[in-house]
């Protein structure tokens, strides 16, 4: 695009353009009604997260016990986190796990019923609700509480391991097993993306999938030519938005483990032991500084995301 | 039966603690059965409002909070309306819940300088070392708080750097339970106070042995909700005559008594004495214990929760001390009685209620005013005075009958904690408590275990 660009278009667009001060102004004014609508929202960023995540930054280089002032200690939270805290290498290893289960499985369930909801039958509208509920529900203590009846020694899991014929085991008390209930919670709760995917199913033409018909192209090859490359963008932005939440997740590990994240650590979650240093053994500063190297981790994470995106991500003929 | 109990253990305390022990025990012992002989009304220590210079007056809201179970809700929520209805000028906001959680939500209010007035508290050092609790030395000089008959080490334990910040709002201490009606159909004689780690392993064999597969004599040490294991740990260093912290805040032992201690409950897991790791894990509150869904005969818990814990479990329970190295000649061996009575809720007031007075008042209330006690009876434990325990004895459960029998022999019978715990020692417990699951679920050996205990609780410590 840049090597089109001729100088006669370029001192055209320049004459067109009014002076800056005038340029600023007018923006100002046409959208100052729209600022002063934003101002509760300005306000309430500032206050309540910008500040406060600054502050959290400063507690991260202190010893800070909620209730006496905070003493500075330079990078050692920092230093302990990586070379003394088995604790915390462990919380980091159950998230890595869970995150890298978790969110592919979740996004290709939710896909896999977004395929199989967008059709016109009778009665669709109240089947996708349905398939909308546990997104509603997933999070609550409610059903983590039904989940650990449900994967517990008496629970419907154990009964039916007994049925056939085999010991039965309670997933929740068991190291190797626990985690996975937490990640079968997670994959349940496909209510969110599913319906982000059926949007974007709606906006792929149907004179292509009716041409590659007529080709004589079986439902799969559809599925895979057609659906998938024209969904990346969908997958793109539900596979950043699952990600960050999974990292992000505590509820179901906090209720489920009674806020131990036990048996033996299999269920430490990041954000849980971030939860016990800071409310449990008083060391907010210490706990800071974890849910700043949690930030750089979503943040690499999420720029690997970006930077890997225009090798598999398809917009569409814009770019050609 | 406290009788035939009290006499029992006079006998076995007489051929193990020597003559100055004896004397002790046998006075506590015996200050107890005198009272139990005198009309009841006689000897209540009445509350003592209105003593000089801090008698209260005007109008208070008092807000209050404190966990636990329906039970308790209950009748905490009717003691407020007595103290209320004789005091007509205060009123109550009180909150009340679940253990989980409960010392963090206070953490936060404390920290936003929204404390609440009174309080039931867990672990007041914390907010003690940050000076945010009342000191209560002025009150009890001036008999505003009546302590007569509490027991003075009980109290000592209390006190953090040598000032009471908080006072014990039930006294309790580390014990097993036992389901009666098992032993008793197994033909397993009934566990007695004195008992030692021998005993307690030869017992869990009998049962183990006696019983079908999947029922084992006792639940593990590390139960989730129970005592947890750091606190009968602490017992049997203490037992050995060894502090489990130095004055300085730092550790008192070696990674050998920590080897002994995990061996020892790693032979009763594989022998099958103790429940599964899996078992055990499946703990997550008292509904779920070993005892309650009938998978084990023994229970290591608190005391405070022997009316609850009976009320979820359909055979009577019978109640005695963690057994001790006292004796044992194999396991865990001890020279002396390593126990000692704490107060697993403790009562604390904010430095800076408005009411000072007031809640001074209240708390002279809720621990010696008879009507007062008639309500809460052992809902919190063992009432700090022994003469309010004495009036209420008739009122109480079999279970809770047992339990202020336990606690008067571990009186007797206890040696001091001379050492004011660290902050960090429930974080210490936390640590504890997953070294105990690495080992239960072959996670990592005793070796590894021990050295990781040791040098995260280095950690905690001198990072706290």
């Amino acid at each position: 695009m840049s090597g089109l660009l001729t100088i006669r278009d370029l001192s055209a667009f320049i004459e067109r353009r009014p002076p800056r001060e005038s340029r600023i102004r007018k923006s100002l004014s046409e959208n100052v009604a729209g600022y002063i609508f934003l101002v509760p929202w300005l306000l309430g960023i500032l206050f309540f997260v910008g500040g406060p995540a600054l502050v959290s930054l400063y507690l991260s280089f202190t010893n800070f016990n909620l209730l006496s002032a905070p003493k500075w200690i330079g990078l050692q939270n920092y230093i302990q986190m990586f070379t003394l805290d088995p604790q915390y290498i462990a919380s980091l290893g159950v998230t890595f796990t869970y995150v890298l289960f978790a969110v592919p499985l979740s996004l290709a369930g939710a896909l896999v019923l977004a395929t199989v909801l967008n059709r016109d039958i009778k009665g669709i509208g109240l089947y996708r609700a349905i398939y909308y509920v546990p997104s509603l529900l997933g999070g609550s203590v409610a059903i983590a509480i039904l989940w650990r009846q449900i994967f517990g020694s008496s629970g419907l899991v154990s009964k039916a391991y007994e049925f056939f014929g085999l010991p039965p085991t309670s997933w929740i008390s068991t190291p190797s097993h626990a985690l996975w209930t937490l990640i079968i919670l997670h994959v349940w709760q496909f209510g969110s993306p599913m319906i982000i995917f059926l949007a974007g199913l709606k906006q792929i033409p149907r004179e292509l999938y009716e041409a590659a018909a007529v080709d004589g192209a079986p439902r799969w090859r559809q599925f895979v030519s057609i659906t998938l490359p024209l969904l990346t963008p969908i997958i793109f932005f539900n596979l950043v938005l699952q990600m960050i939440y999974a990292f992000q997740a505590f509820t179901p590990a906090f209720v489920v483990s009674s806020g131990t994240g036990g048996p033996a650590n299999s269920t430490l979650f990041y954000t849980l032991y971030l939860y016990q240093q800071g409310f449990a053994n008083f060391r907010m500063g210490y706990a800071s500084a974890m849910g700043w190297i949690l930030l750089v981790i979503i943040g690499i994470f999420a720029a690997i995301a970006f930077s890997t995106s225009r090798y598999w991500v398809y917009y569409g003929n814009d770019r050609d | 039966m406290s009788d035939s109990f009290n006499n029992e253990m006079t006998q076995k305390v007489r051929g193990d603690l020597g003559r100055r022990g004896f004397l002790f025990g046998s006075l506590a012992i015996g200050t107890t059965a005198l009272l139990a002989g005198c009309s009841p009304s006689g000897n209540v220590v009445t509350p003592s409002a209105g003593a000089s210079g801090f008698a209260p007056t005007g109008n208070a809201d008092l807000a209050i909070s404190w966990w636990g179970a329906t039970d308790r809700d209950t009748k905490t929520r009717a003691l407020l309306e007595l103290y209320s209805k004789k005091n007509p000028g205060v009123k109550f906001t009180p909150t009340s819940g679940a253990l989980t959680g409960y010392q963090q939500k206070m953490v936060t209010e404390f920290s936003a300088g929204a404390g609440k007035d009174v309080f039931q508290v867990a672990d007041a050092r914390p907010f003690a070392s940050t000076g945010q609790f009342l000191d209560f030395d002025p009150y009890i000089q001036a008999k505003a708080i009546n302590l007569t008959g509490a027991n003075q080490s009980t109290l000592d334990a209390m006190k953090y750097k040598g000032k009471q910040y908080t006072l014990p709002w039930g006294l309790a201490a580390g014990v097993m339970f036992y389901d009666k009606k098992v032993f008793n159909d197994l033909g397993v004689p009934l566990p007695k106070p004195a008992w030692t780690w021998d005993d307690y392993r030869q017992t869990a064999k009998a049962i183990t042995e006696a019983s079908p597969k999947g029922f084992y004599g006792s639940a593990d040490i590390w139960a989730p909700t129970g005592t947890q294991a750091w606190a009968p740990f602490q017992s049997f260093l203490l037992s050995r005559a060894i502090q489990p912290y130095t004055d300085g805040g730092q550790l008192n032992f070696s990674s050998n008594e920590l080897k002994e201690w995990f061996t020892f409950w790693d032979d009763m897991r594989k022998a099958g004495y103790v429940t599964p790791a899996q078992i055990t894990a499946e703990e997550t509150s008292f509904p779920t214990s070993p005892i309650v869904t009938g998978k084990a005969a023994i229970y290591p818990i608190n005391s405070s929760i022997a009316s609850s814990l009976q009320g979820l479990c359909k055979n009577p329970l019978g109640m005695t001390t963690e057994p001790t190295g006292w004796k044992s000649t194999t396991y865990l061996k001890g020279t002396q009685f390593g126990q000692y009575v704490n107060a697993s809720m403790q009562i604390g007031a904010n430095a800076k209620t408005k009411y000072p007075n007031w809640v001074v008042n209240f708390i002279d209330f809720a621990l010696n005013d008879p009507d007062a006690n008639k309500i809460t009876l052992m809902s919190r434990g063992v009432p700090l005075s022994p003469a309010v325990t004495e009036l209420i004895r008739p009122l109480i459960l079999p279970i809770e009958v047992d339990m202020s029998s336990v606690i008067a022999f571990i009186q007797a019978n206890a040696v001091p904690n001379v050492v004011t715990m660290p902050v960090a020692d429930g974080q210490l417990a936390t640590l504890f408590q997953q070294a105990h699951q690495a080992i239960a679920f072959e996670k990592s050996t005793i070796d590894v275990a021990t050295s990781s205990f040791l040098s995260q609780a280095k950690t905690a410590l001198t990072g706290s």
